[in-house]
C-alpha cells in the first residue's frame, strides 16, 4: 500500500513532462520547416556565374589595351599641327595632360574579385539558414533520443510500477511534443531572421545587379573599341574593296548595256540586201560595221577594265579576308560574352526572387522553390563552357 | 573616292567634327549611361569614317594626313578608354559597398549559427528540465522507502538522480 502511494507521488513528474511538451505543441505548427538546401546550392552556383561574367570582361579588357587622348587634347594637338612643319606639331607625349590611358584591367580584376568574395558571405548566410531549418527539423529526433534515455533509466528502476510500454509511450509523446515545440521556435526564429536580414539582402542584391550592369557595359565598350580599331587597321583595304565594288558594278552595267544594243547580224544584212530590189540600202552595211567595231572596242575596253579589277581584287583579297576573319572572331566573343553576362544577370535576378520566395515559403510552411534560379544557373554553366572554348 | 583631300581640308574638317563629337557626348552624358554608350558608338563611328575619307593631295602632305589619321585613332581610343575607366571606378565603388554589406551579412550569419546551436540543444534542454522535475519526486520516493527490499530501488533511484544531474550539467555547459 505504501509503495502504491509512493508510486502515485512519482507519477506527477511525467505529467509535468507531458504538460510542458503539450504546451509546446499547442504553440507549434507541427509541420516540417521548408528545406532551403536548394537556395544554398544555387547561391554557390550564382557566385560562380558572377565570377565567370567578370572573367569574360577581364579577358576582353586585356586583349587589346591601347592608350588614347581626350578630345580636348586632340583639339590642342590639331591646332598646333602645321602642314609639313614637324616643329609646329605637338607630340603625343606633350599631350599627357589630356591622355586617356587604356582601361585599368588590374583594377577591374581586383574589384571583381572583391565582389565575388562578398558573395561568399551570402553562401555562408544561406548555409546558416539551412542550419536553423535543420536544427528545427532535427529537434524531434534529439528530443526522442533524450526521452529514450530517460525512459531507459526509469524502466531500469521501475520505481513507478508502471509498465515500461506505458513509460515509453509517455516519453515518446513528450519527445514528440518537445520536437514540435522546437520546430515551432525554429520556424519563428527563421521568420525573424529572414525578416531582419531582408533589407541587407535586398541591398546586396541591388549592388550585385549594379555590378552586372557595369560588367555588361564595360564588355560592350571593350568590344566596341576592338571593332573600331580593327576598322582603322584595315580601312585602306576595305576602302579599296568598296571602290572596286562600285567600279566593277558600273563597268558590268556598261558591259551589259553594250551587249543589249541590237546590232545587225550578217544574216540580217543579206536579207535586207535581197529584199531591197533597187539596192537603196547599200550604205547600211558600212554604217553597221563602224558601229559594230566601236561597240566591240568599248566592250573589249570594259572587259579589260573588269580583268584589271579582278587582278586588283585578288591582291587585296587576303587582307580583306583577314579583316573579315578578325571581325568574325570579335563578333563570336561578343556573342558568347554577352550571353554569359546576360545569363548571369538573369541568375542574379532569379536569386533575388528566390530569397523572397524562401521568406514566403517559411511563413507559409511550404516547400521552397528555387527552380527558376537553378535553371538560370544551369544556363550560365552551359554558356561559360561555350565561352571558354573560344 | 574621297571628299576630304589635302592636309588643310582634313584639319578643318576634323576640327569641326571634334567639336560636334564633344558636344554630342556632353549632351548624352546628361541622358544616362545607355544614351552615352550609344552616342559614343555613333560618334566614334563618325571619326573612323572621317579617317577613311581623309586623303592626301600628293606625297608632300601624305605624312601630315597620316598624322591626322593617327590622331583620330588616338581620340577614338581616348573616348572609349575614358568611358571604360569611369565604369571601372564604379565597379570599384560598388565592390567596396558590397564588401561592407558582406560584413553585415556575416554578423547575421553568426547570429543564425548561434540560433541553430541553441535550437539543436533546445529539445535536449527541455527534456532534461522535465526530467529534473522528476528528481525531486524521486527524492521524495527514495525518502519514503525504508524496508530492506527497497535498498536496491534506492540505489537505482540514486543512479537516476546522478545521471540526470550529469546530463543537465553537460547540456548547460554546451
Amino acid at each position: 500500500m505504501r509503495q502504491r502511494s509512493r508510486r502515485e507521488t512519482v507519477i506527477p513528474p511525467y505529467c509535468h513532462l507531458v504538460i510542458l511538451v503539450l504546451a509546446g505543441c499547442l504553440l507549434a505548427g507541427c509541420t516540417p520547416l521548408p528545406n532551403t538546401a536548394g537556395y544554398t546550392t544555387a547561391t554557390i552556383q550564382l557566385k560562380q556565374a558572377v565570377a565567370a561574367a567578370g572573367s569574360a570582361v577581364d579577358a576582353e579588357l586585356r586583349s587589346e589595351a591601347l592608350p588614347g587622348i581626350s578630345i580636348e587634347a586632340a583639339q590642342r594637338k590639331l591646332a598646333g599641327m602645321g602642314g609639313g612643319d614637324a616643329s609646329n606639331s605637338e607630340s603625343t607625349d606633350d599631350t599627357s595632360a589630356g591622355s586617356s590611358p587604356a582601361p585599368d584591367a588590374d583594377k577591374f580584376k581586383q574589384s571583381w574579385d572583391m565582389t565575388v568574395k562578398s558573395l561568399d558571405a551570402m553562401v555562408v548566410y544561406a548555409q546558416s539558414i539551412e542550419g536553423i531549418v535543420d536544427a528545427g527539423n532535427q529537434g524531434a529526433e534529439s528530443a526522442k533520443h533524450v526521452a529514450a534515455s530517460v525512459a531507459n533509466l526509469l524502466s531500469a528502476v521501475d520505481v513507478t510500477g508502471v509498465a515500461s510500454k506505458k513509460t515509453e509511450l509517455v516519453t515518446d509523446t513528450g519527445a514528440y511534443f518537445i520536437g514540435e515545440g522546437t520546430k515551432f521556435v525554429a520556424g519563428k526564429r527563421l521568420e525573424e531572421t529572414l525578416d531582419s536580414a531582408g533589407p541587407v539582402i535586398a541591398a546586396v542584391d541591388a549592388a550585385v545587379q549594379q555590378q552586372m550592369e557595369n560588367a555588361e557595359r564595360l564588355f560592350k565598350y571593350s568590344i566596341m573599341q576592338h571593332k573600331k580599331n580593327l576598322r582603322l587597321d584595315y580601312q585602306g583595304w576595305t576602302k579599296q574593296e568598296k571602290y572596286l565594288d562600285e567600279k566593277q558594278m558600273n563597268a558590268a552595267t556598261e558591259l551589259v548595256k553594250s551587249i543589249k544594243v541590237p546590232r545587225p547580224t550578217e544574216g540580217d544584212g543579206e536579207a535586207k540586201r535581197s529584199d531591197g530590189a533597187s539596192g537603196e540600202n547599200t550604205a547600211q552595211p558600212k554604217q553597221g560595221s563602224v558601229c559594230e567595231s566601236t561597240e566591240n572596242a568599248a566592250v573589249t575596253q570594259l572587259e579589260s577594265l573588269l580583268g584589271q579589277m579582278d587582278i586588283a581584287r585578288k591582291q587585296i583579297a587576303p587582307h580583306v579576308a583577314e579583316y573579315e576573319t578578325k571581325l568574325s572572331q570579335i563578333r563570336e566573343r561578343e556573342k558568347a560574352g554577352l550571353a554569359v553576362i546576360g545569363a548571369a544577370k538573369n541568375a542574379v535576378a532569379a536569386w533575388s526572387t528566390a530569397h523572397q520566395e524562401m521568406v514566403r515559403a517559411v511563413e507559409e510552411r511550404r516547400p521552397v522553390s528555387v527552380e527558376s534560379l537553378t535553371a538560370a544557373v544551369v544556363e550560365v554553366r552551359a554558356l561559360i563552357e561555350r565561352w571558354r572554348e573560344l | 573616292m574621297s571628299d576630304i583631300i589635302g592636309f588643310e581640308k582634313c584639319r578643318e574638317a576634323l576640327e569641326r567634327l571634334l567639336a560636334q563629337v564633344a558636344a554630342a557626348i556632353e549632351t548624352a552624358r546628361r541622358q544616362g549611361p545607355d544614351a552615352l554608350q550609344a552616342t559614343i558608338d555613333s560618334e566614334t563611328d563618325r571619326l573612323v569614317d572621317f579617317a577613311g575619307r581623309a586623303e592626301p593631295i600628293d606625297d608632300r602632305d601624305a605624312a601630315d594626313v597620316e598624322e591626322i589619321r593617327q590622331l583620330v585613332r588616338d581620340v577614338v581610343n581616348g573616348i572609349i578608354n575614358a568611358a571604360e575607366n569611369e565604369i571601372i571606378g564604379q565597379v570599384e565603388e560598388c565592390a567596396k559597398e558590397l564588401s561592407e554589406l558582406a560584413k553585415k551579412v556575416d554578423r547575421r550569419t553568426k547570429d543564425n549559427e548561434r540560433e541553430a546551436r541553441n535550437l539543436h540543444l533546445k529539445p535536449v534542454r527541455e527534456a532534461i528540465d522535465a526530467a529534473t522535475n522528476m528528481v525531486e519526486a524521486l527524492k521524495d520516493a527514495k525518502d519514503g522507502l525504508t524496508d530492506g527490499d527497497d535498498d536496491d530501488v534506492k540505489a537505482k533511484i540514486e543512479r537516476i538522480i546522478a545521471a540526470i544531474a550529469e546530463a543537465k550539467q553537460a547540456v548547460q555547459s554546451a
